[in-house]
C-alpha cells in the first residue's frame, strides 16, 4: 500500500515536472528566437551635434544627445497599426529612435490613459488620439504637457490647441472603394448618393459603424450635407455593419461586400497585399478629420518624444504620413500616396470637406444614438 | 481571557483568514468595483472624481436591444451547450468506454478543437462558410450545388460555439467515466439490467455530477463568449449580451457603468444557475474512488465500431482539419479575392512568406514569448489555489468555507472584458505596483479561469473518499504530510489536466488583457486581433496557425496525460 502510494507519487512529480519541462523549453527557445532577430538600431545623426533631415533642424545638440540616450519612446495610438507602423519605421530610420507602440480604440484608450494617469503609472511618452473632445480631456486632467514643437508655424494655428498641449499631426480622410473583381470601374459608384442606388441594396454595401473619429466624421458630414434622410435611406440598403474600417477593408478584399465606405489608407495597404481593391474619390469630396498629438507629462523618454513630435512636423515626418496615405497638416506637405505613383489630389485642390469642428464635438453622444437607432442597432 | 481566545481563533483559522484576504483582493474587489460603477455615473477611476449615485445604468436593460441580445444569448447558449454536451460527452464515452478503434485519435478529437481559440475559430469559418466566397460555397459552387451555407447566422454561431467548448465537456465527463468503480455496472447487469437500463440507473448517475458541471460551465462561458459573436454575428446583427456591453464600452465616450449594470444581471442570473448545481449535488454522495483499485471495463461497440471510428474521423476533419486548411491557404495565398474552385487549388501560387514575416516580426516574437510566461504562471498560480480552496471547501470544518466556493463562482459570471476593467480600476487602488508587468495579467487569468479551474479539482476530489486521507492522519503522519502522500497523488490526474487545462486556456484568452496589457506584456491573442481588426485577415490567419501549433504542443501533452490516465 505505502510503496504503490510512494510509486505512484513519484509517477506524479514526474509527470508534472515533465510538463512544466516541455513548457519552460518552448518558452526558452521562442526567448532565444525572439533575441537573436533583434537588431541594434541605425544611429545615422552620430556624426553631427544636432539632428538635420533635409535641411530642417530637427533637434539642437543637447535635446539630440539626451534622445540619442533615451534610443526609444512609448507611444500610445489609436490610430491604425498598420499606418502608425510606417510612420514609425521611417522616424526609425532618421533618427535611430525606436518606439514601444500600444495601440487601442479611441475610447479604450481613453479609459485607459485616465485610469494610469488617475494612479500614476501612465508609461506613455507620447499620446495620439482622434478627436478634440479626447485630447482637450487629456488637457484638463494633466495628461498632456504643453510643447511648441519646432516647425508648429508651418500648420494652421487652429490645429495647435488646448492651451499649447497638443496639435493635430495629420489627417485622415474618408472616401469609397469598390472591389475591382466584381465592380468595373465604370459601374462603380462615384459619389455618396450613388450608394443609395437600389442596385447597391442588399447586403453589398460595408461600412464601419459610427463609433471612432473616422466614422463618425463620415457620417456626421453625410448627415448635416444630406440630412438625416440619407442615414435612413441607408438603412434601407441593409448595408453590412462591422466594428472596424479594417474589418470593412478585409470584406471587400474577400468579395463578400463590392462597395464599401473606407479609408485611402487601408484600401492602398490591401491592393499592396494582392487585393483587387480600389478607391474612389468622391465628387462631393474627401471626409476629413483630425488625429490630435501631444507629450504627456509622466513621459520617461521626454527627449526621444520630443524629436518624434518635431520630426512629425518636418518635411520627412509629414512625407512619412502621405506614404501611410494620410494628409499631412503643413502647407507644402505631399499629397497621400495609393501605392504604385498613385496619389490622393493635392490639398489645394479643394476636394478635402470636414464637418463643423463644434458639431463634431456637441452632436456626437446624440447623433451616435441616433445612428445606431435608424440602423436597428440599439 | 477575551484577547487570548481570540488570538487562539485567528491563529487555529489563520490560513482561512489569508485565504478569504486573497480571494477578497483578487476576486471580490475586482467585482466589487464594477458594481459600485454600476450605481454611479461616471467610471470609478482612480485619482479623478467618482460620480454621482444613480440608477440610470439599470435603464440599459430595459432597452429592446438589451431584450434582443439577451434573448440570442440564451438561444446560442442553450444550442451551444446542446451540441457541446451531445458531441463531448459522446466522444468522452467512446474514449473511456469503449473499444472503438484507434482510440489515440478519439482522444485527439476530443481536445484538438482547444488548441484553436474561439477567436481562431471564428476566423477560420467566416474563411469557409462566408455566404459568398466562403471556401465551402466556392467548393460545392464548382460542383453545381448552390447550399449557399452562411456562418454568419444564429445557427453558425451555435456551431461554432459547440465545436470550441466540446473540449470542456470531454475532458471533464472523460475523467469521470475513467475514474468509475465498475463493479456497480457489473452488479446491475448481474441483476438482469440491459446494457441501455444499465447505463440509465447506473452509469449516467455516476457521471452525472461531471455532466452537469461540464453542462453549466460550458454555458456559461457561451454566454460570456465576447469574440465569436463579434466576428460572425455583426454582419446579420446577432448581438449577444457581451457584443452589446461591448459596443457600449465603444461608444462616446465609454458608457461603461451602463456596461457594468448590464453585467450585473448576467452575474446575478449565473449566480442563480450555480445555486441550482450546488443543491443538485449536495444530495448525493458521488464518491467513486475508494481504498480499491480498478478499472473501468470497455463496452464492445460491436458492429458499431467502424461506423464510431468513421464519424469520429468525419468529425476531426470538420471541427480542426478544415479550418487549418482555411487559415493556411487564407495565408499562403497571394491574391485575397477567391474567384472559383481554381484559385483555391493552385498550388503554384502558394508561398510561405507571410509566415516567415510573421515569425520574424518582433511583435509576434514578443507576444508568443508572453503568453507563454503568462500561461506558465497562471498554471502553477491558478492550480495551487484553486486546490487550495478545493481542499478548503471539501476536507475541512472551516467557518465560511461555503463563501469561498461562491467567490470562486463570481469569476464565471463576469464577462472578461468587464472582468479586465475591474482590474484596472482595483488594482491602481492597491499599494502593490503590479500594473503593467506580467504579473497583473497572471493574477487576473488565474481569476478569469477560477471557475474553470475549481471545477476541474473539485469533481476529481469528490471522487477521493476522505477515509484514506484521515487513515494516514489517524496512523500519525501531519496534515500536509497526509495530503502531500495519499491525496496529491490519487489527485495527479485532476491537477495536471486542470494545470495544462488553465495553460492552453490563458494562451487562448483575448477579452481579459485587453485593458491590461502593456506594450511590453502584450500576449499574442492581442496581437491576433490587432492585426484582424486592422484589416489583415491574412496575418491574422498566418500568426493564428502558428499560435495554434504552440497550443497544439500544449494540447498533445494534455492528450498524453489523459492516456496515462486512462491506462492507469
Amino acid at each position: 500500500m505505502i510503496s504503490a502510494s510512494q510509486q505512484s507519487r513519484k509517477r506524479t512529480s514526474r509527470s508534472v515536472f515533465k510538463a512544466i519541462g516541455t513548457m519552460v523549453v518552448v518558452g526558452t527557445m521562442m526567448l532565444t528566437t525572439a533575441c537573436a532577430a533583434d537588431t541594434s538600431p541605425t544611429d545615422p545623426g552620430a556624426d553631427s551635434d544636432e539632428l538635420v533631415i533635409e535641411g530642417t533642424v530637427i533637434a539642437d545638440a543637447e535635446l539630440w544627445a539626451a534622445a540619442k540616450a533615451e534610443g526609444k519612446f512609448i507611444l500610445y495610438t489609436a490610430l491604425s497599426e498598420a499606418r502608425q507602423n510606417i510612420i514609425l519605421e521611417a522616424f526609425k530610420r532618421d533618427t535611430g529612435i525606436t518606439t514601444d507602440i500600444v495601440r487601442l480604440g479611441t475610447a479604450q484608450l481613453q479609459e485607459r490613459v485616465i485610469s494610469e494617469h488617475g494612479s500614476g503609472v501612465l508609461e506613455a511618452d507620447v499620446i495620439l488620439t482622434t478627436g478634440s473632445i479626447y485630447a482637450d480631456e487629456f488637457t484638463e486632467i494633466g495628461v498632456y504637457e504643453q510643447y511648441t514643437p519646432v516647425g508648429i508655424e508651418a500648420i494652421d494655428p487652429g490645429l495647435f490647441g488646448g492651451n499649447g498641449s497638443w496639435f493635430v499631426s495629420m489627417q485622415s480622410v474618408n472616401g469609397i472603394a469598390y472591389n475591382s473583381a466584381l465592380v468595373s470601374e465604370a459601374d462603380a459608384p462615384k459619389r455618396y448618393d450613388d450608394l443609395l442606388d437600389p442596385r447597391w441594396g442588399g447586403g453589398k454595401i460595408g461600412m464601419s459603424d459610427v463609433t471612432g473619429g473616422a466614422a463618425w466624421a463620415r457620417e456626421l458630414w453625410l448627415h448635416d450635407e444630406y440630412g438625416v434622410e440619407y442615414w435612413e435611406s441607408m438603412a434601407t440598403q441593409n448595408p453590412i455593419i462591422e466594428s472596424s474600417q479594417g474589418n470593412v477593408t478585409d470584406m471587400l478584399a474577400r468579395g463578400e461586400i463590392e462597395v464599401a465606405l473606407a479609408l485611402p489608407g487601408n484600401i492602398a495597404a490591401a491592393a499592396a497585399d494582392g487585393a483587387s481593391v480600389a478607391f474612389v474619390v468622391p465628387e462631393e469630396g474627401l471626409i476629413a478629420y483630425d488625429h490630435h498629438i501631444g507629450l504627456s507629462s509622466s513621459a520617461a523618454n521626454v527627449n526621444a518624444a520630443k524629436v518624434y513630435l518635431n520630426w512629425l512636423l518636418s518635411k520627412s515626418g509629414q512625407a512619412a504620413i502621405a506614404s501611410a496615405g494620410d494628409y499631412p497638416v503643413t502647407s507644402d506637405g505631399p499629397a497621400p500616396s495609393m501605392g504604385e505613383g498613385a496619389t490622393l489630389p493635392a490639398r489645394d485642390s479643394g476636394i478635402i470637406v470636414q464637418p463643423d469642428a463644434e458639431r463634431f464635438v456637441s452632436f456626437q453622444p446624440e447623433g451616435e444614438d441616433l445612428w445606431f437607432r435608424i440602423h436597428g442597432l440599439k | 481571557m477575551k484577547l487570548a481566545k481570540l488570538a487562539r481563533g485567528v491563529r487555529q483559522h489563520l490560513g482561512m483568514i489569508l485565504l478569504l484576504a486573497a480571494l477578497t483582493v483578487l476576486v471580490v474587489l475586482p467585482a466589487g468595483m464594477l458594481v459600485y460603477a454600476s450605481f454611479l455615473d461616471a467610471p470609478p477611476r482612480p485619482g479623478s472624481v467618482h460620480g454621482n449615485f444613480t440608477l440610470d445604468n439599470y435603464a440599459a436593460i430595459g432597452t429592446e436591444r438589451n431584450f434582443r441580445a439577451t434573448a440570442n444569448s440564451l438561444i446560442i447558449g442553450l444550442g451551444g451547450t446542446l451540441f457541446a454536451l451531445v458531441g463531448g460527452s459522446m466522444l468522452a464515452w467512446l474514449f473511456a468506454r469503449s473499444n472503438v478503434p484507434g482510440k489515440w485519435l478519439v482522444g485527439i478529437a476530443g481536445v484538438a478543437p482547444m488548441f484553436m481559440s474561439a477567436l481562431v475559430t471564428s476566423l477560420a469559418w467566416s474563411i469557409l462558410a462566408s455566404p459568398k466566397r466562403g471556401y465551402i460555397n466556392i467548393f460545392f459552387e464548382s460542383l453545381g450545388f448552390d447550399f449557399g451555407i452562411d456562418i454568419y447566422t444564429l445557427t453558425g454561431i451555435i456551431w461554432v460555439m459547440g465545436i470550441s467548448y466540446m473540449p470542456y465537456v470531454f475532458l471533464l465527463v472523460s475523467s469521470s467515466f475513467s475514474m468509475m468503480n465498475p463493479e456497480l455496472e457489473e452488479a446491475a447487469a448481474m441483476s438482469g439490467a440491459s446494457k441501455w437500463k444499465t447505463f440509465r440507473t447506473v452509469t449516467f448517475p455516476l457521471v452525472a455530477p461531471a455532466t452537469i458541471g461540464a453542462s453549466l460551465l460550458v454555458f456559461v462561458l457561451v454566454l460570456e463568449n465576447f469574440p465569436v459573436p463579434q466576428i460572425l454575428g455583426s454582419k446579420a446583427d446577432v448581438a449577444t449580451l457581451p457584443s452589446y456591453i461591448y459596443s457600449l464600452m465603444r461608444l462616446t465616450p465609454a458608457h461603461s457603468n451602463e456596461a457594468a449594470a448590464v453585467s450585473i444581471i448576467l452575474t446575478v442570473l449565473t449566480f442563480l444557475l450555480v445555486f441550482l448545481q450546488n443543491l443538485y449535488v449536495r444530495k448525493r454522495n458521488y464518491t467513486t474512488v475508494s481504498g480499491k483499485g480498478f478499472r473501468p471495463k470497455l463496452i464492445d461497440l460491436g458492429v458499431w465500431r467502424w461506423p464510431a471510428f468513421i464519424a469520429v474521423t468525419i468529425y476531426i476533419i470538420v471541427s480542426v482539419v478544415l479550418p487549418f486548411l482555411a487559415l493556411f491557404l487564407n495565408a499562403a495565398i497571394g491574391q485575397r479575392f477567391i474567384a472559383s474552385i481554381s484559385d483555391l487549388l493552385d498550388f503554384s501560387a502558394l508561398n510561405l512568406n507571410r509566415f516567415v514575416d510573421m515569425l520574424t516580426m518582433n511583435d509576434v516574437q514578443l507576444g508568443l514569448q508572453n503568453s507563454l510566461y503568462i500561461a506558465l504562471g497562471t498554471a502553477l498560480f491558478g492550480t495551487l489555489l484553486y486546490f487550495i480552496m478545493t481542499y478548503t471547501v471539501q476536507r475541512t470544518r472551516a467557518p465560511g468555507r461555503r463563501l469561498i466556493e461562491y467567490i470562486g463562482m463570481i469569476p464565471l459570471a463576469v464577462p472578461s472584458l468587464v472582468l479586465g476593467l475591474g482590474f484596472l480600476w482595483s488594482w491602481f487602488l492597491l499599494p502593490i505596483p503590479l500594473y503593467g508587468t506580467i504579473a497583473v495579467l497572471v493574477l487576473a487569468y488565474a481569476v478569469r479561469f477560477m471557475p474553470q479551474g475549481y471545477t476541474g479539482i473539485s469533481s476529481s476530489l469528490t471522487q477521493i473518499h476522505p477515509d484514506l486521507e484521515d487513515s494516514a492522519f489517524l496512523s500519525g503522519a501531519s496534515r500536509a504530510r497526509s495530503i502531500w502522500n495519499i491525496t496529491l497523488p490519487l489527485l495527479r490526474s485532476g491537477l495536471v489536466s486542470t494545470m495544462l487545462l488553465i495553460a492552453v486556456l490563458t494562451m487562448r484568452e483575448l477579452s481579459t488583457a485587453v485593458f491590461l496589457f502593456s506594450s511590453q506584456t502584450r500576449p499574442i491573442s492581442i496581437v491576433i486581433f490587432d492585426q484582424w481588426e486592422n484589416g489583415s485577415l491574412a496575418n491574422a490567419a498566418a500568426i493564428s496557425l502558428l499560435y495554434s501549433l504552440l497550443l497544439l504542443v500544449l494540447t498533445v501533452i494534455s492528450q498524453r496525460f489523459s492516456k496515462s490516465r486512462a491506462q492507469l
